[in-house]
């Protein structure tokens, strides 16, 4: 979502683009269309120009600022100079100021942070739903209500750290679980197998043996 | 089942633990097919048994079933699936039911033992499961705090719950595999130092020499981490 009365819009779409990423960008050009009632209930992340939202930066920023695991990740485009804004902004660990002589190289570095915040939310999103089925599904297993149940594959989970003494597996063991479920999550974010032995730093060949 | 186990990296052996029904073990070998039968000669046997990351199901004499409760410290319902055999002269089914025993069979078949261990397995593959996924949904959300900031009232100076960080998801995470697997076993080897008495016990539990333990203890600097 970007606040703005210029072609800040447009920057953060040719960023998106040249990132390869799939962002559908809302243009607002004040903070009133987003906080009035057809305003947007959320968003996976917002830039604002201190110059298009004026005094209101602080409503904006108060918007984005939910229980802490729904914050919006956001980052006000404004100049050094503007100290009212500077302060709207200070203390607020999910905003990133961006100095208007660097918009292009500092969202640059943000739009993935604010991705990777949005994919991380839906992957717990979906562990969270998994592991409440997976819990109904063994209180029924339990009380004699179901005998089998078939759990979904779901996303890859690293092995849980132990606990306990009894819950220790052998090094080798809890390594080849980890390297397992590293696997298929670099597999879920490449899309092929050449790339993600690419990004895993293995080769094809070795990926393919792991695999197996 | 197996194959969304095996899939997450998670062991398919299966084990069945006997206590004080020694005598039963022909009966529960024939009922298990494929399965690890272990006798446990002591309650504590058994309490390791259920805390263990193996797939466990326990089958005991019923008159044994208090005692073990009364260890554990708590319902086994969440944690493992315990099979009371004969309640003649013990507590009754209902009794043992409300302790959080799994079922109670006064005279045990192939047949009904069978179905039951398989019951029993299917529980704690699921705990298994739901704990996989519970831990990587904790990992992720710390991975989150990482990114965004965190709150002033969640901020933490702990560094002996060292943590290692959740499989990478989204464009700015590292998937080297070399790099990522070594910062796991930094905080697997952490946190196994921290739950053993010394470092020739955390070699032991760990399944390598003390000598190569040391060593990837000072390539890594987890003495470091320990406070050691």
């Amino acid at each position: 979502m970007v606040v703005d009365r210029a072609g800040l819009a447009d920057t953060v779409r040719a960023i998106a683009d040249r990132l390869g990423a799939q962002v559908d960008v809302m243009a607002y050009a004040s903070v009133l269309e987003v906080l009035g009632e057809r305003g947007p209930a959320s968003a996976a992340g917002l830039v604002a120009s201190a110059q298009a939202t004026g005094p209101f930066l602080a409503d904006l920023l108060r918007w984005t600022d939910r229980e802490h695991q729904e914050r919006v990740p956001a980052a006000v485009v404004g100049k050094d100079s503007d100290e009212e804004a500077l302060g709207a902004v200070l203390g607020k660990e999910h905003v990133r100021w961006v100095d208007t002589g660097e918009i292009e190289a500092r969202l640059t570095a943000w739009l993935p942070l604010a991705l990777e915040v949005h994919d991380l939310r839906a992957y717990r999103a979906q562990h969270d739903a998994i592991a409440a089925q997976l819990r109904e599904a063994r209180t029924r297993i339990y009380v004699g209500e179901i005998d089998h149940y078939n759990p979904p594959e779901g996303p890859p989970c690293g092995p849980p750290l132990p606990t306990s003494i009894e819950e220790i597996q052998s090094l080798k063991e809890a390594k080849a679980q980890f390297e397992r479920g590293l696997i298929r999550a670099a597999v879920r974010e490449s899309g092929s197998l050449k790339d993600a032995s690419a990004a895993l730093g293995i080769s094809y060949t070795s990926l393919w043996r792991r695999m197996r | 089942m197996e194959s969304v186990l095996r899939l997450q990296g998670i062991s398919t052996d299966t084990h069945v633990g006997l206590l004080d029904i020694e005598h039963l073990r022909p009966l529960v070998v024939a009922s298990a097919p494929g399965a690890n039968v272990e006798s446990l000669a002591t309650t504590e046997a058994a309490i390791k048994a259920s805390r263990s990351s193996a797939n466990y199901v326990l089958l005991m004499d019923a008159k044994a079933v208090p005692s073990f409760v009364q260890a554990l410290g708590g319902d086994p319902s969440s944690m493992v699936a315990v099979i009371a055999i004969g309640n003649g002269d013990g507590p009754s089914a209902g009794t043992l039911r409300a302790m959080g025993v799994m079922a109670v069979v006064v005279d045990p078949t192939e047949t009904s033992l069978r179905g039951l261990i398989r019951r029993g397995m299917e529980l704690r593959a699921l705990r298994a499961l739901e704990l996989a996924h519970r831990c990587e949904s904790r990992r992720l959300v710390r991975r989150e705090m990482d990114l965004m900031g965190y709150p002033p009232e969640t901020m933490t100076d702990d560094l002996n719950t060292y943590q290692p960080p959740p499989l990478p998801v989204g464009p700015i995470s590292t998937y080297n595999l070399e790099e990522a697997s070594e910062s796991f076993e930094r905080a697997y080897i952490d946190r196994v130092q921290h739950l053993c008495a010394s470092a020739r016990e955390a070699a032991q539990y760990l399944d390598v020499s003390a000598a190569t333990l040391a060593r990837r203890t000072r390539k890594e600097g987890t003495g470091a981490i320990n406070g050691a």
